[in-house]
């Protein structure tokens, strides 16, 4: 086995030579010692006297040559009477001494003073290396050992280049100090960034919004796809081709699936670990001291922290680290009168601008409850325009809505919308995730009815509560047309209600007089009876002798009394008075005699008539209950509820004259309207509008409202529809179930209420938070939460208790999943779910 | 028959025979599903009512913004008639029209008004009697989160007088019946108040019609097999037994049930029915369909009928609808005739509870007038 030795070492040669074998005698003779460089003879001794057989020399070994790593060394002997022997004596690698390094910064080209290097002889098993640090001039020189030797650089430093072509021991380095990688792009110093945390600390992770279009390749926090660059963090000495390593950590909390969070290229050697929720690849840099850019697809779901760093190590790429977290932003366009802006609140945009929102009470709350599914729901623009007229049907006093005294006067919509006739439009979407909102202080709906009372009132000037029940809540103008009163009476009548009226007070006695009218009676003992109104021929009357009456005379008379009665219209008209007249002489004998009994005859026989007439004011001449327009009836608005009526007085046929308790001279008034009925409603939502009510006396039911209109938008919640009504799954969730199979979702429907199909509310529902033996229920008993109770968002109705907090698991998992790029558009035009 | 069905059915026979000596619903025994629907019998205000003549001309259902508080019906009836009336178009022209226009008269004193909230109970059946298919919705119709307002009124507030409560449908949005040609059957029933029925012809003369595609599906309806008998019961309940209810002398159906009953743990409500209805081809058990009918328990039978059966009561606002499917032995000139007696605690879901249930039956052209069932629930709690 060779043995090694250094180069310019002084070798020594001995040898014991023989003339034949082993037990022969020493050699005596002539020797040649050949010198030999990897087996080519470089020097030779020749004709060496050996005396004894003892050979004794010494060599000097030659360099290693620059080009050469080492050389094998053999001295060979050739001896013998004609040399013919050969022994080879010295058999050796020949390694180089000293190596020298020249180490050059790579910022700067300039000498790398002080660099500390360590020589690594790789077949040593002791003693391997050297340690030691290169001069001011950049320059190091060591001694070697007999092995191979690598150059190693202390941390931070690494060798950029390492040249020793010219001579294998005079390497010619090039070095760097630290090398690191980071992040050029995203850049969380803008303004566009906002800190996930509520430390405000972006470095912790900042607000990136997946559903949003991005401008900048995903640099403006924008966007499902987020372009990255990276770069040697001294940016100079980033290296051609030399490889960012890139690890990518995210939560995967949602079971979306479609895209799915992926590094993408140009970055190399994509792999994934952890199910998933490890990315890793490598990008190259195009050029010295260039960048390098790679892609990573965020997906759509909301609440994931993607945790990015990038690295020199391929094993731990963590020199510089992003994280983002996954957040969806909505925007609202906000719609108000003049007169609500008392209870809106003032803010003030990034650029300054002032604008008035949804007051802090509710906004707020609403902001907590949509954190939780990472949605942020921003006023884009204000739209405040001029009040409806006065008197308009929007524009509506509290007190006619509540009663009492409150002045205040209220903003009042129709589910419709028809009544903001002053309302400046929305701007257009600018892209489907905005949601145009108008406020108001009242909604009702318009989901109208005709209701026609007809009502009793027995005053003339008469208020009460024409809806008692509050089955409908009504106005004082349509909710069709603003310039239609609701109210209407033309083509209505009031009526005399006469069937109340008692007999004995509607059928009455005539009044009754009679009168002498001095003139001729037609001859002797004759007198003229006459009622000159409603009698028939003048009745001539004859008297006995002795001045008296006969009976057959008294018949006549009863007769012609009798007959005043046959014209029932005419005796009305004479307000059912009789009045006689009974025509004779005077002065002469018997006169005054006859002229008594005549009329004593006349009142002895309506005396002991049961003659009656329909006579009432109430009555028309006809005799029939009396009529007329509603035009006699002015109708006062107390307020909502309760109308005054107040009915016309000043003629025979105006009805305030005998409205009144039923009497002989009074009776009770119908009279009869029609009116639009409707209900209050907290608002609606549909088609990228909603239609909300202000109610900041109740924030928190309020901002559920939102909330839960919002939640609709966003697609919720998920049951079996279809066409452009359907709420389809993200891609990748597990249908929800229903409450028929274990859920609590439920869609609104006719029998048979099985397939999750409830008879209440009116579209999907969740009913989370209902005790669960309601469900199967197809009202759930008619259940609803309690103040204490704590049920989801999207419950399908609201009231005044703040029951609906938050949105329950289900619901949080998949609007948590939702791509929320259209919130406004039928799901037949939404992508993915 | 297993020793339990006999059991049951003998159970089952024996109640039914009973029921007509308890206080049976007297008015339940009267034919309903007069051909003509324009008429009603309304109990509640112990009139008979024919709309005929106070009908609105079919173009005015397509007017928007017409007063109908002035309508010939509101002004005939609304201080006499406690009840719903209802009319709609006698014929609406396809292609054209999309909607099925109903307007819904609720009238009565506010006294009487205010005992059968139509904002609660109000439901539509819509009947397709060509397909004998019954389709229903509420009537009324949430427009945004409503306000519940509690209801705190005495019964002195309430003002004299009477109210009409006008409500203008779209049937065809509020049932989703699927539109085509042919004809519908619209009615309003609150509780113990149906409204009187109109029938609409859906496609005028003039509509297109294509006689081989009208021939294909009538022979495709021609095959078409039954479905099994709903419920599942002993064929004795399908029979005419003693104390059965008669058979209607015309087409229509019959119903009976006790006046009032005790729900307890696993005893039996009962309902009595008889009836006569023409048949239709899918209706009829197809001889060369064996194996079918065996497994579908048709064997021996010559049809099936289906009988929509309407629960509505005070204590729920759900309506709620059973297809009931009834075996006939015999089908003479199209015509079938029958009896059926049933447990109404076996019909899935059947609403049971402290209330008062109102039952309708629906068959074609036919329906009846409610049976009245007061229930007092002593069962035991779950």
């Amino acid at each position: 086995m060779p043995e090694d030795i250094f180069e310019e070492s002084t070798i020594a040669i001995k040898a014991t030579l023989k003339e034949d074998g082993f037990f022969s005698g020493s050699y005596t003779g002539k020797l040649d010692l050949i010198y030999k460089k990897n087996d080519a003879e470089i020097s030779r001794d020749a004709n060496i006297d050996v005396p004894q057989g003892s050979v004794d020399r010494t060599y000097k070994v030659p360099k290693v040559e620059g080009t050469e790593d080492t050389y094998g060394l053999k001295v060979i002997a050739n001896y013998g009477k004609a040399k013919e022997k050969t022994r080879v004596l010295v058999d050796a690698t020949v390694w180089p001494k000293k190596v020298k390094l020249t180490a050059k910064n790579f910022v700067g080209d300039v000498p790398a003073k002080n660099l500390p290097y360590t020589i690594r002889h790789t077949s040593l098993w002791f003693g391997k290396t050297t340690d030691g640090h290169t001069n001011d001039a950049g320059v190091g020189e060591e001694d070697l050992k007999k092995s191979p030797y690598t150059i190693e650089l202390k941390a931070p430093w690494e060798i950029v280049t390492n040249k020793n072509d010219a001579h294998k021991r005079e390497h010619d380095l090039v070095v760097r100090n630290n090398p690191k990688a980071k992040f050029l792009k995203p850049d969380f110093s803008q303004d566009c960034y906002v800190a996930a945390g509520t430390d405000n600390d972006k470095n912790k992770g900042v607000r990136h919004y997946v559903n949003m279009t991005t401008a900048d390749n995903g640099n403006d926090a924008m966007g499902n796809i987020v372009e990255f660059e990276v770069c040697n963090k001294e940016q100079p000495q980033g290296i051609k081709d030399e490889k960012i390593y890139i690890q990518v950590k995210f939560t995967k909390l949602s079971k979306r699936n479609l895209p799915k969070p992926a590094l993408l290229a140009p970055c190399e050697e994509i792999a994934e670990k952890d199910d998933g929720k490890t990315l890793t690849g490598s990008v190259k840099l195009p050029a010295n001291g260039g960048s390098a850019k790679f892609k990573l697809e965020l997906g759509y779901a909301g609440g994931e922290t993607f945790t990015v760093t990038c690295g020199y190590s391929k094993d731990d790429p963590t020199d510089d680290k992003r994280i983002l977290v996954s957040w969806r932003k909505l925007g609202y366009q906000l719609g108000y009168p003049v007169v609500m802006k008392a209870r809106l609140i003032e803010r003030t945009r990034k650029d300054g601008n002032k604008y008035y929102d949804i007051p802090d009470s509710i906004k707020n709350v609403v902001k907590t409850r949509l954190d939780a599914v990472f949605v942020e729901y921003e006023n884009i623009k204000s739209h405040e325009y001029p009040n409806p007229p006065a008197g308009s049907a929007a524009i509506v006093k509290t007190k006619f809505l509540d009663g009492g005294n409150d002045n205040t006067e209220l903003y009042v919509l129709d589910g419709g919308q028809n009544w903001a006739v002053t309302a400046t439009p929305f701007d257009a979407a600018a892209d489907n995730r905005e949601i145009h909102v108008t406020l108001c202080d009242r909604a009702y709906s318009s989901g109208g009815k005709v209701l026609t009372p007809t009502l009793i009132l027995n005053k003339q000037d008469h208020e009460l509560s024409i809806d008692p029940e509050h089955w409908h809540a009504y106005f004082e103008k349509t909710h069709k047309a603003v310039d239609t009163v609701n109210f209407k009476t033309a083509g209505y009548e009031w009526k005399a209600k006469m069937d109340l009226v008692s007999a004995p007070d509607k059928n009455k006695k005539p009044s009754f007089d009679s009168a002498h009218t001095a003139g001729d009676g037609g001859g002797e003992r004759k007198l003229i009876i006459s009622e000159p109104t409603v009698g028939g021929p003048a009745l001539t009357v004859t008297c006995e002798a002795n001045n008296s009456i006969s009976p057959g005379e008294k018949a006549k008379i009863k007769n012609y009394y009798e007959a005043c009665f046959t014209d029932a219209k005419k005796l009305r008209q004479a307000k059912n008075e009789l009045h006689f007249q009974v025509t004779g002489p005077t002065g002469g004998d018997g006169d005054d005699v006859r002229l008594q009994a005549v009329q004593a005859a006349l009142s002895e026989v309506h005396t002991a008539s049961a003659k009656k007439l329909l006579y009432h004011p109430g009555l028309d001449d006809d005799g029939n209950p009396r009529t007329g327009p509603m035009s006699d009836v002015t109708m006062g608005h107390t307020n909502r509820i309760v109308k005054k009526f107040t009915l016309a007085t000043g003629g025979v046929d105006k009805p305030g004259d005998f409205i009144g308790a039923a009497s002989a001279d009074k009776c009770p008034i119908a009279v009869e309207f029609s009116m639009d009925g409707t209900y209050a409603i907290n608002g609606n939502a549909g088609g990228g509008s909603q239609l909300l009510v202000l109610r900041d006396n109740v924030p928190g039911p309020c901002a559920g409202t939102v909330c839960h209109e919002l939640g609709h938008a966003m697609g919720m919640s998920v049951m079996p529809l279809t066409g452009g009504s359907k709420y389809p799954v993200p891609p990748g969730i597990t249908t929800p179930k229903h409450v028929d199979n274990g859920g609590a979702y439920y869609l609104d429907g006719i029998s048979p209420f099985t397939n999750g199909i409830r008879n209440l509310h009116r579209g999907p529902h969740c009913s989370d938070g209902m005790p669960t033996g309601k469900r199967p229920d197809s009202k759930f008993n008619d259940w609803s939460p309690g103040a204490s109770d704590n049920v989801c968002i999207m419950w399908g109705s609201g009231g005044d208790d703040d029951n609906r907090k938050k949105y329950c698991t289900v619901c949080t998992e998949i609007l948590k999943a939702r791509r929320l790029t259209d919130v406004r558009g039928d799901w037949d035009g939404r992508a993915e779910g | 028959m297993t020793r339990q069905r006999t059991l049951i059915c003998a159970l089952l026979l024996a109640a039914v025979c009973a029921m007509g000596q308890n206080r049976p619903n007297k008015k339940s025994r009267k034919a309903g599903g007069k051909p003509t629907p324009t008429w009603v019998n309304n109990g509640r205000s112990g009139m008979t009512v024919d709309i005929s003549e106070f009908r609105l001309p079919d173009d005015a259902f397509w007017q928007s913004g017409a007063d109908h508080g002035r309508d010939p019906l509101v002004r005939k009836y609304k201080t006499e008639y406690f009840g719903v009336l209802v009319d709609a178009p006698r014929e609406i022209a396809l292609p054209g029209h999309k909607k099925l226009p109903l307007i819904s008269y609720y009238m009565g004193s506010y006294q009487q008004i205010v005992t059968r909230s139509f904002a609660d109970h109000a439901v539509i059946a819509v009947m397709d009697p060509d397909r004998n298919e019954l389709y229903l919705a509420d009537a009324e119709e949430d427009d945004g989160e409503r306000v519940q307002v509690p209801n705190t009124t005495k019964a002195e507030d309430l003002p004299q007088g009477w109210l009409a409560n006008i409500k203008e449908l779209d049937v065809r949005e509020r049932t989703r019946v699927p539109w085509r040609t042919g004809r519908l059957i619209s009615q309003i029933v609150l509780l113990d108040l149906p409204s009187n029925r109109v029938e609409t012809k859906i496609g005028s003369a003039s509509s297109f019609v294509d006689p081989a595609k009208e021939k294909f599906l009538a022979e495709e309806r021609g095959r078409q097999n039954p479905p099994a008998p709903f419920p599942k019961l002993p064929d004795s309940a399908y029979a005419q037994q003693a104390g059965s209810l008669p058979i209607p002398e015309s087409n229509g159906i019959v119903l009976q049930a006790d006046r009032v009953v005790v729900a307890e743990d696993k005893k039996p409500i009962l309902l009595q029915g008889a009836f006569r209805l023409s048949v239709l081809p899918e209706e009829q058990v197809k001889a060369d369909a064996a194996a079918y009918n065996k497994e579908h328990s048709l064997t021996g039978y010559a049809a099936c009928l289906t009988i929509h059966l309407l629960v509505v009561g005070t204590g729920q606002r759900a309506p709620f609808q059973y297809r009931l499917q009834i075996p006939v032995k015999t089908v003479t000139e199209g015509i079938a005739s029958g009896n059926f007696a049933l447990d109404l605690t076996t019909l899935p879901d059947f609403p049971i509870s402290e209330q008062t249930l109102f039952l309708y039956a629906y068959a074609k052209e036919s329906a009846t007038e409610p049976v009245t069932i007061g229930v007092i629930d002593r069962r035991t709690a779950e």
